[in-house]
C-alpha cells in the first residue's frame, strides 16, 4: 500500500515538476511537467483508485491543449506500480511534435533542463514550487543557513540569505544568463564570505551575543558583553573586506568607556592579522573567554519573567526587534537598566515641550545620575 | 485583541505584580481595573503611629496611551478624602512626582509609596491655604494645574 508521503518521495527523487495531491475519496491527482531524456510534458494524472492505477484519466497536454488518455487508447502492463507507470510514459505516449517557440522568447536553452542538471547535487538542497513559478537553494555544504530563491523561468531574485548590502540581485541580471550561472555566482559569493562568516562563528559561539536575536547570516553586527554594564559592538561594514571595515563600539558607564576606548585604540595597532576576531579581542582585553552567563545556580530563569533583567521604563526583556536593556547609567549603586529606544523616547518626550527647563537629555530617570553617550551606539542599527 | 501596545503590556506586568506581592497597606480593586485597564482604583490605608492610623482612603490612577512616558492622573476619589496640607477637598494632590518631577521608571507602586510617606510625614491635619479658591477655580484634570512647590517637608 502507498501512503501519500512513499508517492511524494518518489516524485521528489525521481519526478521533482510533479506534485500529488490525495482528496478525501482516496483518489490520487497528480500534476506538474514530467521529463525525459529530451522531452517535457505538462500533464495530470487522475487515480481515482489510488494506489491501483485503473480507471485512470490522463490529460497530456499536446500543442496547447490537453489530450485524455485512458485504458481504452494507452496500454499498461497488469503489473505496473505508479513508479513504472510514470518510468514507461515517455515511450508509450505517442511522439510529441516539437513545439515552435519563437526564439526570443526563449532564454538560451530550456529552465526545466537546468533544473533537472542542477537537481542530483548533494551541495545543496533544490526545491521547485507546485506552480513551477520558484526555485528555492538550499543547506549548502558548509553554509547550512543558506538559502536562494529564484522566480522561474525569469530568474529574478526573490529572496537570499546574504546580507542587504551585497546587492545580488544586480550581480544576478548583469552576469547570470542562466540558472547555472547563477547557482555558481551565488556559491562564490559564499566562498568570498567565507571569512565574515567564519569570523562571527566563533563570536556566536564563545560569546554571550545580546542581540541581534535570533542572529541570521544576514546580520553585519553582533553585540555582546565585556565586563558588568559593559558591552562590546562589533560591526563588519563591508562583509567583503572584514577586518578593514571592521568597527568596533564600547558601550557602558563613562569612565570605563574612556578607559577602555583607549585599550582598545592600542590593541587596533597591535592587531594580528594570523587570528580571527575573536581570538585578537581576547587578546587585546587581556581575558581568557568573554563573560558568559552564569546558569550554575539551576536552569536558566525565563528572562521575560526576571524583573533584575527588564527594562525599568517598558518592563518587558526582549522588544519585538531582539533588543534587550542594556543601559545604566554612570551611578554603580543605580539599579536602572532600561532599553536605549525606551530612552530615547523618554527624552523626546521632554523634549516635546512640558518640561521644558531642566531638559533631563542624558540624565538617568531614576537617580539622576549623567548617562553615558556611548550608549547611542545602539540607536542606529 | 492580538498584540498589546507598550503602554497595555506594562500596565498589565504592574497589575500583575500589584496583585501577587501588594505593599503594605496598599490593595487594588480588581473589578474595576478587569472593566477597564486604563482607570484604576487602589486602596491605601493610614499607617499606625500616623495622624491617618485607622483611616481608609481610594486613589484614582487614569493613564493614557503615552504611560510610562506620560505621567498617570491621580486623585483621592470616595467619601473619605484625606485633611492634609497638600490635598485638596476635591481630591487633587500636590505631589511633584505626578507632573514635573515624574519619570517613567517610576511606577504605580512607587506612587502609591510616596503618596503614603507623604501621608505619614504630616504633623498637623489641616487643607491647603488655597483650598477655597482652588476647589472653585481649578481645572477637573489634576495634571493641568501649574502646581506650585512650596514645601518638601510634610
Amino acid at each position: 500500500m502507498e501512503s501519500n508521503e512513499d508517492v511524494e518521495r518518489l516524485l521528489c527523487q525521481k519526478y521533482p515538476g510533479l506534485a500529488a495531491e490525495l482528496q478525501p475519496s482516496g483518489a490520487c491527482i497528480i500534476r506538474g511537467v514530467l521529463g525525459s531524456e529530451d522531452t517535457w510534458r505538462r500533464l495530470k494524472l487522475y487515480l481515482p483508485h489510488h494506489p491501483a492505477l485503473h480507471g485512470f484519466q490522463l490529460y497530456v497536454q499536446e500543442s496547447l491543449e490537453y489530450k485524455l488518455y485512458t485504458s481504452a487508447n494507452l496500454k499498461l502492463q497488469d503489473d505496473w506500480l505508479l513508479e513504472d507507470f510514470l518510468d514507461h510514459l515517455p515511450k508509450i505516449l505517442p511522439a510529441q511534435k516539437a513545439p515552435t517557440v519563437p526564439k526570443e522568447l526563449c532564454r538560451e536553452g530550456n529552465i526545466y533542463y537546468d533544473i533537472l542538471a542542477l537537481y542530483k547535487s548533494n551541495e545543496y538542497c533544490l526545491q521547485v514550487d507546485e506552480a513551477c513559478s520558484m526555485i528555492r537553494f538550499s543547506e549548502f555544504t558548509d553554509f547550512e543557513q543558506h538559502y536562494l530563491e529564484l522566480k522561474i523561468p525569469s530568474l529574478l531574485l526573490l529572496d537570499h540569505s546574504l546580507p542587504d548590502c551585497v546587492s545580488l540581485g544586480e550581480m544576478l541580471t548583469k552576469s547570470a544568463g542562466n540558472l547555472e550561472e547563477a547557482l555558481n555566482l551565488f556559491r562564490k559569493l559564499l566562498e568570498d564570505l567565507r571569512p565574515f562568516y567564519d569570523n562571527f562563528m566563533d563570536i556566536d559561539e564563545l560569546c554571550h551575543v545580546l542581540q541581534p536575536s535570533p542572529i541570521s547570516s544576514k546580520h553585519k553586527t553582533r553585540l555582546f558583553p565585556l565586563k558588568d554594564r559593559v558591552y562590546l559592538k562589533l560591526t563588519i561594514a563591508d562583509p567583503f573586506a572584514c577586518i578593514a571595515s571592521m568597527s568596533l563600539k564600547i558601550i557602558g558607564p563613562t569612565e570605563e568607556v574612556a578607559r577602555l576606548r583607549h585599550v582598545l585604540s592600542d590593541g587596533l595597532s597591535n592587531w594580528d592579522s594570523e587570528m580571527n576576531i575573536h581570538k585578537n579581542l581576547l587578546r587585546m582585553f587581556d581575558l581568557c573567554y568573554f563573560p558568559m552567563p552564569d546558569w550554575s545556580d539551576g536552569p536558566k530563569l525565563d528572562e521575560e519573567d526576571n524583573e533584575e533583567l527588564r527594562c525599568n521604563i517598558c518592563f518587558a526583556y526582549r522588544l519585538d526587534g531582539g533588543e534587550v536593556p542594556l543601559v545604566s547609567c554612570d551611578n554603580a549603586k543605580c539599579v536602572l537598566k532600561c532599553h536605549a529606544v525606551c530612552l530615547e523616547e523618554w527624552f523626546k518626550t521632554l523634549m516635546d515641550g512640558k518640561t521644558f527647563l531642566e531638559v533631563s537629555f542624558g540624565q538617568c530617570p531614576f537617580c539622576k545620575a549623567k548617562l553615558s553617550t556611548s550608549f547611542a551606539a545602539l540607536l542606529n542599527d | 485583541m492580538s498584540s498589546k501596545s507598550p503602554s497595555e503590556r506594562r500596565l498589565h506586568k504592574e497589575l500583575m505584580s500589584l496583585i501577587k506581592e501588594p505593599p503594605p497597606g496598599v490593595t487594588i480593586d480588581t473589578e474595576s481595573v478587569q472593566q477597564n485597564l486604563s482607570e484604576w482604583k487602589i486602596n491605601i490605608k493610614g499607617f499606625e503611629g500616623t495622624l491617618y492610623e485607622g483611616e481608609d482612603f481610594q486613589l484614582l490612577f487614569k493613564f493614557n496611551n503615552k504611560y510610562p512616558f506620560d505621567s498617570p492622573e491621580v486623585t483621592f476619589i470616595g467619601t473619605n478624602i484625606p485633611v492634609h496640607p497638600h490635598v485638596y477637598s476635591n481630591g487633587h494632590i500636590c505631589l511633584s512626582i505626578l507632573t514635573e518631577d515624574w519619570s517613567p521608571a517610576l511606577s504605580v507602586q512607587s506612587v502609591c509609596l510616596s503618596i503614603a510617606s507623604m501621608l505619614s510625614s504630616c504633623r498637623e491635619k489641616k487643607r491647603p491655604p488655597d483650598n477655597t479658591i482652588y476647589v472653585k477655580t481649578c481645572n477637573k484634570n489634576p495634571k493641568k494645574t501649574k502646581w506650585w512647590y512650596h514645601d518638601d517637608s510634610v
